[in-house]
């Protein structure tokens, strides 16, 4: 199949879409509908742009209208103007002419104007051609009618006037008509043509905006289409992933990797990337702790290996004990005839030899005992030894498992030591913090509030004192302003009084007195001038002072406020490090609150390694005890071995004995005495060998019972390894 | 692949008449006063070096066959030596005038007679006038020669149209081919009369020329103003007639002979639009 091939081609094609993040893919989509809206607009206006009223297709179509609707026009003044002539020629009034004449005038102007008019709209050559053709037509008809037909009215010549209008100007009005109306077909043509071409564009244009309309809404909702379902798929499979770890299914088989990962580089697929490196993190972490438990469990094993030979020792010996027990049992009773036959020996010492021969062979046969149970007493020592040794490599492995436990032990104290000593850093950054904060607050904080105090004062002096200046240059002014009346009324007295001085002396005698007050009045008035003029220096002088000591106030002030805007950016500055010291000290805080909980985990972490401490302890001491019951065991085995070894002589030396007794025989019968006091001795003997292997047995059940006790013990171990192997196993790799 | 390719014959299946169409052709089928005296007369040889391509064929079948032939498609252009009628302009046919014609009455040099009315005229041709003292002339029987009657001549119907008010002509008047043998058979028949274009005057040989005359009607000489006004009354237009407007290079000719290049063609022998 082809097609198939081709559109994967396409797909092909389109994989640059896959590689878009998701926040691309929805851009794309939008810029889709954006194109496909922003195209169907573009067409859309072009068509109307083309087609509406004003157009170049309307203009021309309507141009067309117009010249057409002015040929109409010419054509129905011509036949005006045809009418007139017809009339005029059927006529039987001369006078009439005349009247016509000028009617006809006034029509003719209109006509040529309308003529003139009209071929100024024409547009191409050849129609005004077409047009100028008609237009000479029009005039030969005119001209006829003017120079000829109306003349030969005037003339009475009427009949001459009805033919010329009847042949002549009617084949002149056909052919006008003809000449016009090939004209009007023309533009009938044209118009119909651009009507076709305007309905063909508008149809085009609506078919190519349906059809972009259409294919940006279809490509759209492929997009959309791809798009929702690959991310639901994607998403799908995330989520089935993140199921199976959940499930504890670390081994990847669940994993279907991201189909479109090899092209896809959007969030989802980045998303799942980083989910496969976590469960692929998880799987390394499970299978170090399998691991590491396969160990424990393979020490266990031998544990329970070295328990099960020391149980099965004991419980050899304790057979072997038993078998013991039995040839004990049986040489008590060889024994026993042994007495009898002895009794009846020395009841009738004139028995044959004959019995002592059988109690030859019973001595041989106790004998042979003797060294079947002193074998035994090996077998069992050996036995004990094996357990021995298998308790040492119990406790050897334990020891082991205990330094291990220490170690971790030690580490997770030294974890701890380390949280502790972040934690101390923690507290100590957090009070640095704070003194730092309480010194910026109290020391700096309260510095700057003296000084601002201080400078507040000082500007406030200074502004009281710069107001004070004011108000004395106020004064000051006030003061020159009254001298000046007071240096205005000395001029005034100092006139007066010269007047008066003059009126004086024109009073003679009598005005002498008044003449003298007159100039005192005029020296006072000089006076007081020339003082109010020294007192406007001084006032001068002292306002230049003013002025002086109101710019350095001036300056002053404006040095205080700089003062005043430093004092307060330190404050600002102060306030910021209180701030951020408040926030170190928040950091410091959150810091050791998480150390605080960091050093929890990390005592239960310690508690749970002392646990396992203090079982492996237990189990190393059952092993001790076990070892001790054993050791006991051995040593009372070699007692046993040795007592055995004695037996073993004492048979061999009764032997020898019974023996001289075989060969003295009949010869001395007191002998028997001996023997029976040897007899007697050995039965003590054997009932001291009898005491020891009970004493032994017991000792053999003591240790069964200790091996017993190993045993559970190391079924509960085993029951709690299970269930930590349990719990391990629920991850699968 | 093959899709494609059955897309593209299909599509060229759809657009081929179009294309055809488009494609630039020219022809004529028409009426051999045109065909003859102006397109083979120089017009259609003048165009053809001008726009560097060939008509196809120029036919003179006369004007009638010529419009038919365009309506039925056979030609782009067709020619009529007549002004269209009703229902040819209601189908939409376009006539662009290019000349006029006259149809001339030419007697005998030696023939007294210098003026006809249309009704004498139509008398002779009618049959109903057979003697030149009838009309003024000399005591002898009026021969008229014709074209050949009942092949749709242009200028035999128009002169029954135009002068005869669509009266028979009479049997028996000698039938000639080609108008312009109509004017040498004259030469020879001092009581001879034809109606002939006016144009052909200028084809025949000079002594030809010499024993004819044109007599007026109604009084009209047969002036170009009068020509063109329809004063003279056995005038006509000379039309390139399309099927609705001209294109391509149909257009382009029709423009070439409204050209003053084109108009010197139609000067030839007849009066041409353009002054």
């Amino acid at each position: 199949m082809r097609i198939p091939a081709s559109l994967k081609r396409l797909f092909d094609s389109l994989l640059f879409y896959r590689r878009l993040r998701i926040r691309g893919k929805l851009s794309l989509i939008t810029l889709v509908v954006l194109l496909g809206f922003g195209g169907s607009f573009a067409l859309f206006s072009t068509l109307v742009d083309r087609v509406k009223i004003g157009g170049a297709q309307y203009r021309e179509i309507h141009g067309n209208l117009t010249l057409m609707e002015a040929i109409a026009l010419l054509k129905s003044d011509l036949n005006q103007v045809r009418a007139e002539m017809l009339a005029l020629a059927t006529e039987v009034n001369p006078d009439s002419a005349a009247q016509t004449a000028s009617a006809l005038e006034s029509l003719k102007t209109a006509i040529d104007e309308r003529f003139t008019a009209t071929r100024a709209l024409l547009t191409s050559e050849e129609k005004q051609l077409a047009f100028d053709d008609a237009q000479s037509t029009w005039r030969e008809f005119y001209q006829t009618v003017i120079q000829e037909i109306i003349p030969q009215v005037s003339a009475g010549k009427n009949a001459e006037a009805r033919q010329l209008a009847l042949g002549m100007q009617a084949q002149r009005y056909t052919r006008f008509i003809d000449q016009v109306d090939a004209l009007v077909m023309t533009l009938q043509l044209e118009n119909e043509e651009l009507e076709g071409k305007v309905t063909a564009l508008t149809r085009s244009r609506l078919l190519m905006t349906s059809i972009l309309s259409a294919g940006a809404m279809l490509v759209v909702f492929l997009l959309l289409f791809f798009f929702s379902l690959s991310l639901s798929r994607r998403i799908g499979r995330l989520s089935r992933l993140a199921q199976s770890v959940a499930e504890g299914d670390l081994s990847g088989s669940a994993d279907e990797s991201d189909a479109g990962s090899t092209h896809s580089r959007d969030e989802i697929a980045a998303l799942h990337e980083s989910f496969s490196t976590m469960r692929d993190g998880l799987r390394r972490m499970h299978e170090r702790i399998l691991s590491a438990f396969r160990e424990l469990e393979a020490g266990v094993e031998k544990i329970g290996g070295y328990a099960g030979t020391i149980q099965e020792g004991a419980r050899d010996q304790a057979s072997a004990l038993s078998s013991v027990d039995a040839i004990v049992a049986r040489l008590n009773d060889g024994f026993g005839s042994v007495t009898e036959r002895m009794t009846r020996l020395s009841g009738a010492s004139d028995q044959t030899s004959a019995s002592i021969q059988e109690m030859m062979a019973s001595i041989g046969q106790v004998a042979g005992n003797a060294s079947s149970l002193f074998s035994s007493v090996e077998e069992t020592s050996s036995g004990m030894e094996e357990i021995l040794r298998a308790n040492k490599e119990v406790a050897g492995n334990i020891a082991t498992l205990s330094t291990l436990i220490e170690t971790t032990s030690s580490s997770v104290t030294e974890i701890d030591a380390s949280i502790k000593e972040v934690q101390g850093l923690a507290e100590l950054s957090r009070n640095l913090a704070g003194e730092v904060k309480q010194g910026a607050r109290e020391d700096g904080g309260g510095a700057v509030a003296a000084i601002t105090a201080e400078m507040e004062k000082i500007r406030a002096g200074v502004v009281t004192l710069s107001t004070t200046m004011g108000k004395l240059s106020d004064s000051v002014v006030n003061i020159g302003e009254i001298l000046v009346i007071i240096d205005d009324v000395a001029e005034q007295t100092n006139l007066l009084a010269l007047n008066a001085a003059i009126i004086a002396a024109q009073a003679g005698e009598h005005g002498r007195g008044f003449s003298v007050v007159a100039e005192e009045i005029r020296e006072l008035a000089q006076r007081t001038a020339s003082s109010t003029r020294e007192i406007t220096k001084v006032i001068d002088g002292v306002s230049s002072e003013t002025k002086n000591v109101d710019a350095l106030v001036r300056e002053t002030v404006s040095r205080v406020d700089t003062g005043f805007e430093a004092v307060q950016r330190t404050d600002r500055s102060l306030k910021k490090i209180i701030e951020r010291s408040d926030k170190a000290e928040e950091m410091s805080s959150r810091i050791a609150r998480a150390t605080e909980e960091q050093a929890t985990g990390s005592r239960s972490v310690a508690h749970a390694v002392q646990d396992v401490n203090v079982k492996a302890g237990q189990i190393a001491h059952s092993t001790r005890e076990q070892t001790t019951g054993s050791e006991y065991i051995a040593r009372s085995i070699e007692q046993m071995r040795e007592q055995a070894a004695q037996v073993r002589r004492a048979t061999g030396e009764q032997t020898t004995g019974a023996r001289l007794i075989a060969e003295a025989g009949e010869q001395t019968l007191h002998l028997t005495r001996e023997v029976d006091a040897s007899t007697q001795e050995s039965k003590a003997l054997l009932g001291d060998v009898v005491g020891r292997v009970v004493a032994a047995g017991q000792s053999v059940q003591g240790a069964v019972a200790v091996a017993a006790q190993l045993n559970d013990l190391l079924k509960q171990f085993n029951g709690l390894t299970k269930e930590l192997r349990a719990t391990i196993d629920q991850y699968r790799t | 692949m093959k899709r494609f390719l059955g897309l593209a014959v299909s599509c060229a299946v759809v657009l081929l008449p179009l294309a055809a169409h488009a494609a630039d052709e020219i022809a004529y089928i028409g009426s051999s006063t045109i065909g003859m005296s102006i397109l083979q007369a120089g017009a259609v040889k003048a165009f053809e070096d001008k726009a560097g391509v060939k008509f196809q064929s120029v036919e003179n079948p006369g004007s009638g066959k010529g419009i038919e032939a365009l309506l039925a498609g056979k030609t782009p252009l067709a020619g009529a030596s007549r002004p269209l009628n009703a229902d040819e302009k209601k189908k939409k046919l376009l006539g662009t005038v290019i000349g006029y014609d006259a149809i001339a009455v030419f007697v005998h040099k030696n023939n007294p007679v210098k003026k006809l009315t249309k009704d004498q005229l139509k008398g002779i041709f009618s049959g109903a006038i057979k003697n030149w003292k009838e009309v003024g002339g000399k005591d002898a029987p009026i021969t008229p020669n014709t074209e050949i009657s009942g092949e749709k001549r242009a200028t035999m119907l128009e002169f029954q149209k135009l002068a005869m008010d669509d009266a028979p002509y009479a049997k028996g008047f000698k039938e000639i081919d080609l108008p312009r043998d109509q004017i040498s058979f004259l030469a020879g028949d001092e009581t001879g009369i034809c109606s002939v274009s006016l144009g052909l005057l200028a084809a025949v040989a000079p002594d030809v020329r010499a024993k004819v005359k044109a007599v007026t009607v109604n009084n009209a000489e047969p002036t170009d103003d009068n020509i063109r006004s329809g004063a003279y009354l056995i005038s006509r237009p000379l039309l390139l007639v399309t099927n609705g407007l001209p294109k391509g290079l149909v257009k382009q000719f029709i423009d070439f002979m409204l050209s003053s290049d084109g108009q010197k063609f139609v000067a030839l022998n007849f009066v041409p639009v353009k002054r």
